[in-house]
């Protein structure tokens, strides 16, 4: 356990936002035109508010244990084998959505602006920034991700604001999209846009300020939450549903079209590296996740040289599908959600859930927790 | 010492590897397409690419003493199933690999729009090089012709079409419309698309001695003028003098061109689908037959459409709300008197209104074709996706009853009151 790192206010909440939301560069937005068709963002928001309350449970036990990570947290709570178990399935999460993200992060580079090289070599380069990241530590991380998140979210509001002459809100009728009932139940199952919180979960007594944990899980859900609904929205006006329905990275299209004036034409080549810094921010902190969290599963007081190994898994997990379109249907939100995708939610917010339950439980019962 | 060693090493690595770079491509090596022309195949099935591919040392500034005479560009047509599959049968002869990277202009031939475009439209996104925000057209006759087009004031003539359909919005009477546009409505299911239809023109250079001056005959039955449309004469010194023109727009109906509408009917067009700016128009004076009055029509507030279904018919009032300024006032009549300039005005609207309802018409009657885009209000009604798909709007919009309001208020006459009269 690196207990000597420690992490600032900012330097969380920007890592946090920065990670939830990297997923608007992918195929999120097709996959919510898929589920709401015009009525996406109702879903994207439904779901944001849904995942405030799951996160409710990740904060009452990192507010009850404090200066514990989850995992820590579990094996307290839920005694050994438990607690392992616990630990593996949120290490099985880290390394699934760490994989499947550089799969996609890489397929999109590819679609972007390296048609000709092979998708290994852009992961295993991605993979070199994600390590040697990981080596350095979650501080060294958090603290770029607070340097550069501003610049990022500024780039990326301009970048958004050259396209809102080409909006119609035309666009986003039939209101409803499938109707009400779908839309409920699909923000519901649709937890899975934002389990990357449990990420707060690892490295919150890392953080220096323990008051303000909750409130950088809320903020950062919060602000992840407008920015994901506003991609959708923004989209959707742009292209209509159809379209976005069909294509693979809609916001890369979207920065396509930006023409303002003779000027200010083809700006995807500043998109790209936006986008390269936000989705290496965003695999770091992933990655770390993956890394930590299966050394405290097993109690190992340095993770560091469990980097590599865990690194080479990653690159080849994020190999195994076969094509891109495998890749990008693996992370799909079809209307019935896929096991990966059950997975998410279960592990970013029904674990914390049972563990409440369970430290509710043995309160109630009379048993020793809190020492 | 030892830094510099370590320095002169890594900059020879970075030559070294930078080779092996597997997209590296440079400049001199790519054949840039500026303008894409594409007709039906001879054999109804492939399809003719025709690439207009740049040649960089004649398009420099710096050596002009070349650019003005000989053009900056050159044509290769190529027979192929699909369009990338042209692509590379043109690089067996073009040296320079072929790329849509800088390619801003894509010329459908009429032939091929009147075949329908479904089986060319997934060849034109898909590919990562095309850029929605291509402009597409489409041209009377081949598209490889109206590519041989050399204009004067260009020496890119893709940069000229450019150019001059940007002037749309000085006059109304083409649309600009990109892929991105064209995709919207293909795939919206609520509107038609119209694109801007090319033609070859033979440039006028002054009175010739058969045939008079066609343009300046006033027409008959007064109106609002509807001269300059057509009237090509047949090609004498072709390589000299031809031109491109735009003749108004394209309609297509789902994939397929199924007509056009004039300048005029095209002004129409982009009223009523808010892409409209500005103007000039002559009508026959009201009170002095014969006469005419010049104005400039300014599009300045978005066109209001009021949309009702009543047992099973659906009814549209389209509310117009232009301003226009006089420009000339051949009769002497002192229009610029605050009431006589309002019952112009009630005169200009109701021209207007007669066009704009001639050209409902005529997408309802002629094409069944709703390039007006009333299908977008018929689908705000609608609550859930489901219920609209289920409507069949395309389907509806022959028979439905559409109503045109025109309000027109004369704001400005120019740096004059009274005309000049001559005593």
């Amino acid at each position: 356990m690196s207990s000597e790192e420690k992490i600032g206010y900012f330097e969380v909440l920007s890592l946090l936002i920065i990670t939830i939301s990297a997923k608007i560069f992918l195929s999120f937005p097709r996959n919510m035109a898929l589920l709401g068709d015009a009525a996406g963002w109702i879903i994207v928001f439904l779901s944001g508010i849904y995942s405030l309350v799951g996160y409710f449970f990740l904060s009452a036990l990192l507010r009850k244990y404090p200066g514990k990570n989850i995992i820590q947290i579990a094996h307290q709570v839920s005694g050994g084998i438990c607690g392992k178990l616990i630990g593996v399935a949120l290490f099985l999460f880290f390394l699934a959505i760490t994989s499947l993200y550089l799969r996609q992060f890489a397929e999109s580079f590819i679609l972007a602006i390296l048609p000709r090289t092979p998708i290994s070599v852009i992961s295993i380069l991605f993979l070199i920034l994600l390590v040697y990241a990981t080596l350095l530590g979650v501080e060294t991380l958090s603290r770029v991700a607070w340097l550069l998140g501003p610049y990022l979210l500024t780039t990326l509001i301009i970048i958004f604001s050259f396209s809102l002459p080409q909006m119609t809100f035309e666009h986003l009728v039939p209101v409803l999209g499938p109707g009400p009932i779908p839309l409920l139940k699909y923000s519901f199952t649709h937890l899975s846009l934002f389990p990357e919180i449990i990420l707060l979960g690892i490295i919150a007594p890392l953080i220096r300020n323990r008051e303000k944990i909750n409130r950088i899980g809320l903020y950062s859900l919060g602000v992840a939450a407008v920015i994901n609904t506003g991609v959708i929205i923004l989209t959707t006006a742009v292209f209509n549903y159809v379209e976005t329905q069909k294509m693979i990275f809609p916001v890369f299209q979207l920065t396509r079209l930006v023409a303002y004036g003779e000027f200010i034409q083809r700006v995807e080549s500043v998109f790209v590296f936006l986008w390269f810094f936000w989705a290496g921010i965003q695999l770091s902190g992933l990655f770390y996740g993956a890394v930590t969290s299966f050394a405290q599963t097993f109690r190992i007081k340095n993770y560091r040289p469990l980097t590599l190994p865990i690194a080479v898994l990653v690159f080849t997990i994020s190999l195994i599908p076969a094509s891109m379109t495998e890749a990008v249907e693996l992370n799909d939100y079809t209307a019935s959600p896929s096991l990966i995708n059950n997975y998410y939610s279960i592990a970013a917010f029904g674990i914390p859930l049972l563990l409440w339950l369970i430290a509710i439980a043995k309160k109630h019962l009379g048993g020793v927790t809190n020492d | 010492m030892i830094r510099r060693v370590i320095l002169i090493c890594l900059l020879i690595m970075i030559t070294i590897l930078a080779n092996g770079c597997w997209d590296r491509r440079e400049l001199e090596s790519l054949g840039l397409v500026q303008a894409l022309g594409l007709d039906l195949g001879p054999d109804q099935k492939g399809v003719t690419v025709t690439t207009m591919i740049a040649i960089p040392s004649r398009l420099g500034g710096e050596q002009g003493g070349g650019a003005g005479d000989k053009p900056g560009v050159f044509l290769v047509s190529m027979d192929a199933p699909s369009i990338y599959e042209a692509f590379n049968l043109i690089n067996t002869t073009v040296n320079r690999e072929i790329t849509l990277i800088q390619n801003r202009v894509l010329i459908i031939g009429e032939e091929l729009a009147r075949h329908g475009v479904e089986r060319w439209i997934d060849n034109l996104i898909r590919y990562r090089e095309m850029r929605r925000t291509l402009l597409i057209f489409v041209c009377k006759g081949k598209a490889a012709k109206i590519l041989r087009v050399q204009p004067q004031l260009e020496n890119k003539p893709s940069e000229y079409v450019n150019a001059l359909v940007a002037l749309s919005r000085r006059t109304g009477m083409y649309p600009s419309v990109t892929l991105n546009d064209f995709l919207k409505n293909y795939e919206a299911f609520a509107q038609e698309n119209y694109l801007p239809l090319l033609d070859k023109y033979l440039r006028k250079e002054g009175p010739e001695p058969e045939t008079g001056p066609a343009e300046n005959q006033p027409q008959s039955g007064g109106g609002v003028s509807k001269s300059g449309a057509g009237g090509t004469s047949q090609e004498k010194d072709p390589q000299k003098k031809d031109d491109l023109r735009f003749i108004g727009s394209a309609i297509f109906k789902k994939d397929r061109m199924v007509g056009s509408f004039d300048v005029y009917e095209t002004q129409i067009l982009l009223l009523l689908n808010d892409e409209f700016k500005e103007a000039m128009l002559t009508i026959e004076d009201p009170l002095k037959k014969g006469n005419y009055v010049v104005f400039k029509l300014l599009a300045t507030a978005p066109v209001k459409i009021e949309y009702q279904r009543q047992k099973k018919v659906d009814q549209f009032k389209v509310h117009l709300k232009l301003e226009a300024d006089l420009l000339s006032i051949q009769s002497q009549i002192d229009y610029t008197q605050p009431k006589l300039e309002e019952f112009l005005g009630r005169v200009i609207a109701g021209e207007l209104k007669n066009r704009v309802e001639k050209a409902i018409k005529k997408a309802q009657q002629e094409y069944n074709s709703d390039v007006f885009g009333f299908g977008k209000k018929v689908r705000s009604t609608f609550i859930t996706s489901g219920d609209y798909e289920k409507y069949l709007w395309p389907d509806k919009f022959k028979d439905a009853r559409i109503n045109a309001e025109v309000k027109i208020d004369l704001r400005r006459v120019g740096v004059q009151f009274e005309p000049p009269e001559s005593r």
